[in-house]
This record gives C-alpha cells, sequence and structure tokens, in this order.
C-alpha cells in the first residue's frame, strides 16, 4: 500500500522537475570571461547580489603599472596572510622585476609560472565557474584583456579544532574526533590509512548549498559494486541543501519506513578508518562531523571503538551487558505490564505480594502507567539534552525527586514501576545508536503486552525478527553474521575474540579480499617460541 | 486503483482493531487480585454441603518495616493480621468459591495457593469428589501441598507461624523441609493424583496436627497419612515413614541412630540413598526384591569409643544397615496391616508381568498381604566429620 502511495508521490515529483528543468535552462547559460575586466567584475557583482563580503581588490600590473587586474574573493572563506603573501606581494612587487613584456597574455603565463608562490593554481574561462570557486573560498585573479581567469587556492575560515567527540567518548583511544571542515577530516583518515588505495572521491550535492560530499573507500578491500551503488543513489538526490549527512542518509538508505538505521555514522576517525578496512565504504559531509559509513550491520551498534583496544575478556562481558541492556530496553516495560496484567501467576510469590502491596492504591491500569511514565522520561530526557547546561541540572532534580519520588510517595505511580523505568532508561543509553529504534519499539511492544500479553509481545518479536531479517543495507543482510549464519564472523559478535584470532574480515562485506592476516598470529613468549623453532628446525633436518 | 487503495486502508484498520477487539478479556490488575495461599476444605453439617476457608493475603500488611511504612501511608500496626481468613460454603466446592465474592471485593486468585487441606472427615468418607476443581480449573494449579488435618480443615488456616508471616506459606516451607529428616511425607496434588488413578497403590498424603501451646495454635507436620483409595485409613509414624521413603527411593537426608558395642549413642548422617524394586513371580508366589543402598557419615557420637578403625567402621555400618531394615519392615507390617500397597509394589509387578496385570490387578488386595519382600541394605559410611578421635579427658 505505502509502495503504491510512493509511487504516486514520485510521478509528482517528475513533472515537477520536468517544468523546472525547462526554466532552468534558461538562466544556466555559459558566460565566458569578457575581455574588459569592468565587464567581468559587474556581472560577478551582479550574481553576487552585491554581497557585502565580496572583495574585489583592483590593482596594476607589470613594469609599467599598465595592466589592470583584480583579485576577488569573499571575505571569511580566505586565509588573509595567504593572500597577500602569496599572491598581492608577487604580483603587485614581484611582477614588476620579472615582467618586461606587457602583454596581457604574456603577464598571465608569467604570474603563472614565476610569481604566484601558492602550491594550487588553475585557469578557468568560465566566470560561473569562477563564481564557483569563489563560494569555496578561492581567490580569483581577472586581468584586463585576458580571456581567461586564474583561480587560486587559498581557502582558509575560522573552524572549529580538532576535539574529543561527545557522542563516542572512549576511556582509551584516540581523542580526536571529525570536525564540520571536510579537508580535516578526509586529511584525519589519511593520517590514520597511508595507503595509496585509499581513494577520496568528490561530489556537490544540493541544488542551493552545493555542499562538497567525499566516498571514502579502500580500493581492492571494497566491493565495486558498493561504490556504484553508492554513487547512483547518491547522484539521483535532487535537493535544495544537504546541511547534515542525516539529510543524505534519508535520501538514500534501503529501508525509510524501518525503525532501525540501515546507514551507521560515527564521530571519530578511528571508527571510520576500521570500518574502511573492513570493506566498507564511508561518505564524509562538508559541514557536520558526522560520517557515514555502509553498509551497516545490526551488530555494528553493539560494537564500540573500545572494544579493540582493551583486553577481549572484558570486552566480551561488556558486549554481552550491551545486548542485555537492548533487550532490557525494548521489552522490560512491555515484559512488567504482560506480567502484571495478565500472567500475574508466574510471578514469584513474594514478589507479587510486594508488587501488589505497591500498586495498591494507584488509580491507574498498569498499561496507562508504563505508558505514562514512559512519555514522561522522554520529556526529561528531552529537556535535559536541549537545556543549557546549568539548568540541565536543574531538570534531573526535578525529574528524579518530583517525578519518582514524589508520584510514588503521591499514590500516582508504583514504586517498581518506577524502577523499572528508570532501569529501561539507563538501559537504553548503553546502545546509543539504536536508542531510537528502542524507543519506538518499547511504546509499540507496551501496547501489544498491555492488550494481549505475553502473546502480544510475542507477536510483536517474531514481527520485529521477520522484519530485522528482510531488511538490507547497500545488499548485506541486516543481521549477518547472524542471518544469514556465518559461524566465522561470530568471533565479533557475541565475544570479542582477541585481535590474533580475527584473521579474516567479515565475510558479508569484504568478500573480495577476505583475509585480514596470517592466522599464526598467536603470540609466544620466548620459551615456547624456542621449542616451535626447534621443531622446525628437526623437520627440516629430516 | 482507488479502489484499491481505499480497500487496503480498511484491511489495515481493521487489523488494527482486531488488535483492540479481542484485548482485555483476560486482563487483570493487580489490586484487583485477591491472593490465596491456602485453602481448606471441610463438610458442613448445617447445608450439607461444602464449606471452604480461604486464607487470603494482605499484601499491603506483609513485609511493611514497623514504623516505615510505604509511600506516607500508615504504617502497619502492631499485630496487624498479614491475611484474611475467610469461609463461605456452596453445594460443591466451585459453588463455594463463587460464593467468595459476597464477601470478597475482589476475586480470589488460585495460582499463588500453597496448601489444599482436607478435613479428617472428608478424607475418611473419600476425597475424590472434592479434587475435580482443582484439576479442572484453569487457575489452580497440580503443584501444591495436599494436606490432611487432624480434624477439622478450617482450622488449620487458623493457626499461625511464628516465622513466617503468611501461615500457609510457613506450612508449605516446613513441608519442603522434609529433606532434612525424610520423616515427612510430602505431597504435591500432582504425585497425589499419580497415586489415586493407579489401581494398585495406596496415596499418602501429608498429615498436620495442630499443638496448643500457652494459648496458641502451631501447626505441626510429621509422619504420613495413608489412603485405601480415596479413603483415610491410618497414619505412619515418623520412622515407619523413613521406611516408605527408602522403599520408594526419596530419602534424601537425615539421622539414623544407632549404638556402639558399648552402647552409646551414635547419629549417622544420610547423605545418599537410593533403592531398586524387583518383582518376580515364581510358583505363583509373589516376591518382591528390594535392594537399598545408603551413603553416610559419623555425625555425631555420645560416647567416647575409638570408631576410626577398619573394624568398628564395618560394625557401624552393620548396625546402620540393621537400622534401615527395621525401618523398612515397620512401613511394610503396617501397609500389609491395613492392606493397602502404599510402596506401588503393584506397579513393579505391573511392568514386569504385563501379560498377566488383569489378573494380578483384580486380586491384588488380596495378595498384597502375601507379597514376601527380601529386603538387602547396603550402607557405607564415608567420613567421620572433622574429628576421627573423640576427645577423651585425662583419666586421673
Amino acid at each position: 500500500m505505502l509502495r503504491k502511495l510512493l509511487r504516486k508521490l514520485r510521478f509528482i515529483e517528475l513533472l515537477r522537475n520536468e517544468n523546472n528543468e525547462e526554466g532552468d535552462q534558461e538562466v544556466v547559460a555559459d558566460i565566458q570571461v569578457a575581455k574588459k575586466l569592468q565587464e567581468n567584475l559587474s556581472y560577478i557583482e551582479k550574481r553576487l547580489g552585491k554581497s557585502s563580503d565580496f572583495v574585489c581588490r583592483k590593482i596594476r600590473l607589470g613594469s609599467k603599472d599598465k595592466i589592470e587586474a583584480a583579485i576577488v574573493y569573499i571575505e571569511g572563506l580566505v586565509d588573509k596572510t595567504s593572500i597577500s603573501e602569496n599572491i598581492l606581494r608577487p604580483l603587485m612587487i614581484d611582477t614588476r622585476l620579472v615582467a618586461n613584456e606587457d602583454t596581457a597574455v604574456n603577464i598571465v603565463k608569467v604570474i603563472e609560472t614565476n610569481t604566484i608562490t601558492s602550491g594550487d593554481i588553475r585557469y578557468t574561462a568560465d566566470l560561473d565557474c569562477l563564481i564557483d570557486s569563489l563560494l569555496t573560498g578561492e581567490t580569483g585573479i581577472l586581468i584586463n584583456s585576458s580571456k581567461k581567469a586564474l583561480i587560486i587556492a587559498t581557502r582558509g575560515w575560522e573552524a572549529r579544532g580538532i576535539q574529543q567527540p561527545e557522542t563516542e567518548v572512549v576511556v582509551r583511544g584516540p581523542r580526536e574526533g571529525f570536525t564540520e571542515t571536510l579537508r580535516t577530516n578526509t586529511s584525519q583518515l589519511r593520517r590514520k590509512i597511508h595507503n595509496p588505495n585509499l581513494i577520496f572521491e568528490a561530489m556537490k550535492l544540493g541544488k542551493q548549498t552545493k555542499t562538497e560530499i567525499c566516498i571514502a573507500y579502500i580500493k581492492g578491500l571494497v566491493n565495486d559494486k558498493l561504490i556504484e551503488e553508492i554513487k547512483r543513489r547518491l547522484e539521483s538526490i535532487e535537493t535544495d541543501a544537504i546541511l547534515e549527512s542525516g539529510y543524505i542518509e534519508e535520501f538514500i538508505e534501503d529501508a525509510p519506513f524501518s525503525p532501525f538505521p540501515t546507514i551507521a555514522n560515527t564521530e571519530r576517525p578511528d571508527v571510520a578508518a576500521a570500518k574502511m578496512l573492513e570493506g566498507r565504504a564511508a561518505i564524509l559531509v562538508d559541514g557536520t562531523p558526522f560520517v557515514l559509513t555502509v553498509p551497516m550491520l545490526f551488530v555494528e551498534s553493539l560494537q564500540i571503538a573500545e572494544d579493540y583496544y582493551s583486553r577481549p575478556f572484558y570486552t566480551t562481558i561488556i558486549r554481552w551487558i550491551r545486548i542485555i541492556s537492548l533487550f532490557i530496553s525494548i521489552l522490560l516495560p512491555a515484559t512488567y505490564v504482560a506480567l502484571a496484567t495478565f500472567h500475574q501467576e508466574i510471578i514469584p510469590t513474594p514478589l507479587l505480594i510486594t508488587m501488589i502491596a505497591a500498586s495498591e492504591g494507584t488509580p491507574f491500569p498498569v498499561l496507562v502507567a508504563a505508558i505514562f511514565m514512559g512519555i514522561v522520561f522522554e520529556i526529561l530526557r528531552e529537556a535535559g539534552v536541549r537545556l543549557p547546561r546549568p539548568v540541565g541540572q536543574a531538570v534531573s532534580i526535578v525529574g528524579a525527586l518530583v517525578i519518582g519520588e514524589a508520584a510514588v510517595s503521591a499514590g500516582l505511580i508504583s514504586a517498581p514501576l518506577v524502577i523499572m523505568v528508570a532501569l529501561t532508561a539507563i538501559s537504553s543509553f548503553v546502545v546509543s545508536s539504536q536508542a531510537d529504534a528502542a524507543t519506538v519499539l518499547r511504546f509499540i511492544l507496551v501496547i501489544l503486552a498491555g492488550s494481549l500479553g505475553a502473546f502480544g509481545i510475542i507477536i510483536g518479536l517474531l514481527g520485529l525478527l521477520i522484519h530485522m531479517t528482510s531488511l538490507r543495507s547497500f545488499g548485506t543482510p541486516y543481521l549477518s553474521p547472524l542471518a544469514p549464519l556465518s559461524l566465522r564472523d561470530l568471533k565479533d559478535v557475541l565475544v570479542r575474540s582477541p585481535l590474533w584470532a580475527m584473521f579474516t574480515r567479515p565475510r558479508t562485506i569484504a568478500w573480495q579480499d577476505p583475509q585480514r592476516q596470517d592466522f599464526r598470529m598467536m603470540p609466544h613468549p620466548p620459551q615456547d617460541r624456542d621449542k616451535s623453532e626447534a621443531e622446525v628446525d628437526s623437520s627440516d633436518n629430516e | 486503483m482507488k479502489k484499491k487503495l481505499l480497500k487496503y486502508i480498511i484491511f489495515t484498520i481493521l487489523l488494527f482493531l482486531l488488535l483492540l477487539l479481542t484485548a482485555c478479556w483476560d486482563r487483570k490488575e493487580l489490586d484487583d487480585l485477591a491472593v490465596v495461599a491456602g485453602i481448606a476444605i471441610d463438610y458442613d453439617r448445617e447445608t450439607e454441603g461444602i464449606k471452604l476457608t480461604a486464607q487470603i493475603i494482605k499484601a499491603g500488611e506483609v513485609g511493611q518495616p514497623q514504623g516505615g511504612g510505604k509511600g506516607g501511608s500508615s504504617a502497619k500496626e502492631e499485630g496487624a493480621e498479614t491475611v484474611w481468613i475467610v469461609e463461605s460454603t456452596g453445594e460443591t466446592v466451585f459453588d463455594a468459591v463463587r460464593n467468595f465474592t459476597f464477601q470478597s471485593s475482589r476475586k480470589l486468585y488460585f495460582p499463588h495457593n500453597n496448601i489444599i487441606v482436607f478435613s479428617k472427615e472428608l478424607a475418611e468418607k473419600g476425597i475424590t469428589p472434592y479434587l475435580s476443581f482443582f484439576i479442572r480449573d484453569h487457575e489452580t494449579r497440580n503443584m501444591v501441598w495436599v494436606l490432611i488435618a487432624e480434624d477439622q480443615a478450617g482450622d488449620v488456616m487458623r493457626v499461625k507461624t511464628d516465622l513466617e508471616e503468611i501461615p500457609a506459606v510457613g506450612i508449605a516451607r516446613m513441608i519442603e523441609d522434609k529433606v532434612v529428616t525424610s520423616e515427612i511425607s510430602g505431597i504435591m496434588l500432582q504425585e497425589f493424583l499419580t497415586m489415586l488413578m493407579s489401581k494398585t497403590t495406596g496415596p499418602v498424603a501429608t498429615p498436620l496436627r495442630i499443638l496448643e501451646k500457652g494459648g496458641e495454635k502451631k501447626p505441626l507436620i510429621e509422619g504420613t497419612a495413608v489412603f485405601k483409595g480415596d479413603k483415610l485409613l491410618t497414619h505412619l509414624n515418623k520412622k515407619e515413614t523413613r521406611g516408605l521413603l527408602w522403599v520408594k527411593g526419596e530419602v534424601e537426608s537425615g539421622i539414623i541412630i544407632i549404638k556402639d558395642p558399648r552402647g552409646n549413642k551414635i547419629s549417622i548422617e544420610i547423605t545418599k540413598a537410593s533403592s531398586k524394586v524387583k518383582a518376580e513371580i515364581t510358583n505363583g508366589e509373589y516376591k518382591i526384591k528390594l535392594k537399598v543402598s545408603t551413603e553416610g557419615n559419623i555425625g555425631e557420637q555420645m560416647g567416647d569409643t575409638n570408631l576410626a578403625t577398619g573394624k568398628m567402621i564395618a560394625y557401624l555400618e552393620r548396625q546402620d544397615q540393621e537400622a534401615v531394615k527395621r525401618e523398612i519392615e515397620a512401613a511394610l507390617k503396617k501397609a500389609k496391616e491395613y492392606k493397602t500397597d502404599i510402596f506401588a509394589f503393584g506397579e513393579a509387578f505391573h511392568r514386569k508381568y504385563p501379560d498377566n496385570w488383569q489378573e494380578i490387578q483384580r486380586n491384588w488386595d488380596n495378595i498384597f498381604p502375601e507379597v514376601k519382600v527380601s529386603i538387602e541394605v547396603d550402607s557405607q559410611l564415608h567420613h567421620a566429620g572433622l574429628n576421627v578421635k573423640p576427645p577423651i579427658p585425662v583419666k586421673q
């Protein structure tokens, strides 16, 4: 049914696009760089709507100061010292020494080859292209009577430095996170993976914003079809603006109506690098520190960066804690409601007595109270996240004391319910990447449990299982390696086996080059090594 | 196209309605429950029907600390009752159960019931008619203890236990402690029904007496109530009960008291026991070969004999065997006297001679007293506790 609705929507979209394209074509026309400098400048000014941040510095070049030229850039996007050091000074002073011939064509050549001391320099004959470059922070040099404009890379703007990411905090591990600047982010990846096979493919998306986007992957590890598919999906995006990677996520995800995310995001370069090394591709978007990685498996939400930096035994326990927490955050309220309204017989007698004693005199049915408390918690959480820090403290006090303690002592809510909601709340923070899905599912399951009891929960879970097994993320089964089962890959699901034991990459993702390392990587202390070497020697002698 | 879409939408809405409509018929809120901890069944002379006495847990009064109390409401008062004893009469058990609603604001909730107590009077007349409700109803469980009161069952509901706040729970715990002595037959409804349905076996149940001490009534559980069919016949005492349990292989622990050569008492702690029952018919003679093996420790000695010699251990083992044998024989004697096969020997013959079973079953009442039982006990003492030799005072 939904599919049909979607098809209709798409049809309307197509119609609209056709109309738009006709209109657009009239506006977009190649404007060549004119011979007259003034013409060019006035065109640019007109195009930029006389923006106040547009700077045009007119100078004269050549030994006789005969050639008029202009340096154009957008203030705030450029590095001013770089302009004065690498462009203004050479042009205004050094060209006098070098250039004897005063024709424009020659002087362009001279400028390019002998004077400008900037690394990245190119020509364009298209004014609109020049304007686009200006808008990304490059500087243009227009010279009278030359039909070419010079573009020099001078990007440099105020940006947040590399800081510790707030969403994925680790005790052990690198403290750096991605920033809002695309180049900084690619450099961080490059610094992790010194390999010519690390490829960044650039792209611009968004009709209005023209946001820079970068697909990063390691050639040879990644499935080429995956890259093709990513490009195809990205290219099909036709929208006004890409302000955050979340925009892209919604446009290219496999299951738009699923509560589960099928595209992972991370703020950490080490995580992004590790995922690329497993054969995934990353999509970096300018203007956000959140980098998308595809394809995403469900188990990725149970793995965090620190798992691989601390020792395996503890990590395995913690991973189980995470699995339990996920189940608690989805199932606990529903189970409580089902037990308290339908299946009192399976509650141990002493617990039942306590529960009855606590709920004695509370006015609402358990189902209503559970939903109410669930909503109250979401309100508190939302308020706590959005409010400035000093006020946020007040919210938590109000939440903990007034809602929790007072509601119980006023006899509105039974105490076990409050404990349960609190436990659910804490658990939902443990597996943060599935927290959104867990919240949605929690409410659905509570209603099912309140109307059908444990039967309802089972129906809900079965539906969930069917849905999850049918999910795909860029062709990869969402539940793999659990379903379809791949025993080899279970080394990093329910347990985190030692790094030397994980000698293969995930089968469903990196099937092109599955071998990560030699499988005999277990460390041997010297005694053992001597022995095994001796054995090898003796066998050699034979 | 549009019609089809509409159809889909209506179908989806109906599907969701289905969810909501079927809902809640079975729903009960926690504070709508009157949790029954124990129930007693008596014969009511006035109406010539059934009198039920239920012990209902007052959840608000249980487990509340003195002076504290939940949610600022009044704390538990001194001597406040944790249970509510309520009586109801009716023509049948189910009728009487429903008649509780005349007095109770909440519907009685049986899944957490611990004990069913039958009065002596009912048990002697036959208890089958009164079991049906507890087997058929979906709310009652088969995992409840079946108790036979010494007199009126309703009185049992009114006894108090000191350690447990809810008397019925206290009684259930007392039965669960049977493993410590193996001198109580703790029988759950399920086992009772199994025994009852066998054509030859005489069911047993747990007897309960009421002790009066200083005006307070306390429950006391020991021994076994013995049935024939569904009618109560007699009781086994503690030693006879353990005799029965030896045969059934249900002895788990307990103390056997024997004497050393000088006549001082020694306590043997049973740590392990098992039994094998073999049936045999030779020349029309019914024989049961009983093999009981037990392991134990020397737990205590009242004298100062050195027990840590091989000879002495062998002697004690012999004594132990004799003691076990005596207990079994006592139980056997009583069972034969009352012609009720509480040991399920009939089932042993059933297994061994399925072809002759119909005949055996028909004559079982005559056969059982004549069955020859050979008892073989194997006893082993493994440990002597933490000290091997007794501390002997220096003789002056």
